[in-house]
Order: C-alpha cells, then structure tokens, then sequence
C-alpha cells in the first residue's frame, strides 16, 4: 500500500506563524522547520508501528529558560501532527500516553513516586519553575493525604498541606489555569492560612470563593494517564480517594 | 400559599418549601414531574452545593424568576439553561467553567429537619453521590 506523500506545509505554517521572530532551521531530514536558536529538534522516542521504518516522535522546544509551548511532532511516512491533534494510520493505541508524556516537556530534573487510589506512577518534577516550593514539598516526604474534589475549581482534586512548610514561599511561576494531570501548590498567603496540593483531571482553573486565584505548578504526572484520570474524575461520584507521595530513590526515568 | 414538598435524600428525610410566588413557572415545572429519583452530587465550580439534573426539564434561554447569584445555605436553587436543582449547605454561588457569576432560580427553601439533610448534602463531597427522591407531601 502507497504511504501518503508527506504533508509537512501545514505544520510549517502554523509554527511561523506562532513564532514568526525565530531563525528557522531544516532538521532531522523531515524536511520541517523549526525554530532556533534553541537548537534543532531531536528524537525523542520511537514508537512501534506497523510500517518500518516507524514512527518517531521528535521534540521541538521553541523557547527559551522556561519553555512555555513544546510542540511535539509525530513523523510517519510523511504523516506529521503535533501534539494532541488527530491520530495518524499507523500510530499505536497508547499513542497518546506517550504524546501527552512528550508534549508538556517542561524542564524536569527530579521526581517523585505518587500515588492516587490504586494509581500508581512518576510526578516530574519543574525544579527550575519552582525551585523553592519544591524544595519544601520535599522536605515534607513522605506525605499521605485523601483526596477530594474540588468545590470552585472545576476538574480538579486537592489535598491539604501544611501551612507550616510553605510560609513564605509564595507563588513561583504563577498560573491560573490547571491543565490536566499537572500538579500544583498554593501556598498560604494574606488571609489563606491553608496550603493545598491540587491535581487536574479536565477543565479546570483555580477558583476561590472570592474569584480567580493563582497557584504554582510544579509538575506533571507520568504512568496510565487514562486511569490516573478516571480516578481522580471518580472522586467527583465516589467521594474522596487517597494519595501518597514518596521521594524517587532512583530518580527520575 | 407556598406549596410544600417531602425530599429524601439517602436516609434523611425533610421538607421543602417552594416559592410558588416568587417562582410560580418554575415551581410548577417542579411540581409537574414529581415524584422524581435522582442521585444528588456535590458540584465542582459553585462552592458548598449538591445538585441533581434533570433533562426535561432543561430549558435554555427560559426567563428566571426570582434571580440570583449567591446561593443562600439551605435551599433549593433552579438553573434552566441545564435542568440543575442544587441544595446548597454553605457558601455558594451560581458559576461554571465559563462563567465567575451567573444567576439562578431561588425556588425554595428546607424547613423541615434541613440540618441533617444539609449534612449529608455535604458529605456528598467526601463520601460520594447520594439517592435522593423528591415527591408530594
């Protein structure tokens, strides 16, 4: 069967247009563009396919100390998306577990074995977004908690932390928005003497009483994405769950 | 005369008083479908509430009567544009995903043995979704 001829001008355009300022270089003979001076793409992973050679999956990271967009690209005989979009032909069922892995692709030197339920997996850790809220959630290991959904905030889960730990800390690389099966804390600040740990599994922005708030996101969780999200999505229906954290004595993988 | 109505949920039992005057469509909506089985749970962008849905009657666009933002703690809140009946047992307010403040219906208000109803809609959030049943006096 004849592949596709290779549909890359699409993807080109799109990314000019996110980042027209940018020196722009071919690489890794997919015949793309992509920004520099951050480097050329490389190969991130190969993933199994029915069609050889396979289908790689390639990180392009567009800017610079804190990459704030990783586009992920999937090269398959001519095939090419990025992160998130539509799945070609021949990309296997967990594509997107592996894309979603890929795709955030924040800076990660450490991280940490978490548990949600019966979920178990890996919270990358963002060291350089939030150096010092890390640095004291760490202290605080290992941490057990329950789980529950949150009241204001959407498609999201919590659990309180000690206030203690994070007084002064305040917020690192602020957000609002809670991306899905990212992690982030937000300390106590002004009359919010309460700390929290939050997990989103959906559509999600964190809310308080009084309106939008801001939190500090430091990582992102890696394992079975879909049963990660089930479970924190069921404790929507079924009430609380529990979580644990634990320090990774092998260190990140 | 405001019309009273029984509501069930799990094993605690209470009455509920509904507005007829001040929300005399949406009341007799209520009214009109009872009795009514639904499983109550606790919401995720309005704050202390557990609410149950009801298709039919969804109505979106439909004028509110009786409207407003702030939920106050112990009755019975009405949002058309999804067919939501929310109790609510604390600070609430009508919002969503797109929206920091909307209005709903203020339909009714619990009378009867409302504390230990309101406690179980609360502990909706920790221990889950809860049978409840709405029907006449």
């Amino acid at each position: 069967m004849a592949h596709p001829k290779p549909a890359h001008h699409s993807a080109t355009v799109d990314e000019r247009s996110l980042f027209p300022s940018r020196p722009r270089t071919k690489h890794c003979g997919t015949g793309v563009e992509v920004p520099d001076p951050f480097g050329p793409c490389r190969r991130e992973a190969a993933v199994s396919c029915s069609h050889k050679p396979s289908l790689d999956v390639h990180r392009v990271r567009p800017w610079g100390q804190v990459p704030q967009i990783v586009l992920t690209q999937i090269v398959c005989h001519g095939m090419l998306m990025t992160g998130g979009a539509k799945r070609p032909c021949c990309v296997p069922p967990d594509w997107h577990s592996e894309l979603t892995r890929l795709h955030r692709g924040y800076p990660m030197t450490k991280s940490l074995h978490i548990r949600v339920g019966d979920v178990v997996g890996e919270l990358h850790l963002w060291s350089e977004m939030a150096p010092k809220t890390i640095e004291r959630l760490e202290s605080s290991l290992p941490l057990d908690g329950s789980l529950v959904h949150c009241r204001w905030s959407g498609d999201a889960c919590f659990t309180e932390l000690d206030p203690e730990l994070f007084k002064g800390v305040g917020l690192e690389s602020a957000v609002r928005s809670l991306y899905p099966l990212t992690v982030a804390i937000r300390p106590p600040s002004g009359l919010l003497n309460s700390a929290e740990l939050l997990i989103s599994y959906g559509v999600a922005e964190y809310r308080l009483p009084t309106g939008q708030a801001q939190v500090t996101p430091i990582g992102e969780f890696i394992g079975d994405l879909s049963k990660f999200r089930d479970t924190l999505a069921g404790t929507a229906l079924r009430g609380a769950t529990t979580i644990g954290l634990r320090a990774s004595a092998s260190g990140p993988s | 005369m405001n019309t009273r109505i029984s509501v069930q949920l799990g094993d605690v039992g209470a009455t509920l008083t509904l507005f007829d005057e001040l929300a005399p469509l949406a009341a007799h909506k209520l009214l009109g479908v009872l009795p009514i089985d639904a499983e109550l749970r606790h919401v995720r962008w309005s704050g202390e509430t557990g609410y149950f849905l009801l298709a039919s009657l969804a109505e979106p666009g439909a004028q509110l009567e009786n409207a407003v933002t702030f939920y106050p703690r112990g009755s019975l809140i009405y949002r058309p544009e999804h067919g939501e009946f929310a109790f609510t047992y604390g600070q609430a307010q009508a919002r969503d995903n797109v929206k920091l403040a909307d209005h709903a219906c203020l339909l009714g208000a619990l009378e009867e043995n409302a504390e230990p109803f309101l406690e179980l809609v609360r502990k909706t959030r920790t221990e889950g979704r809860q049978p409840l049943r709405l029907s006449g006096s």
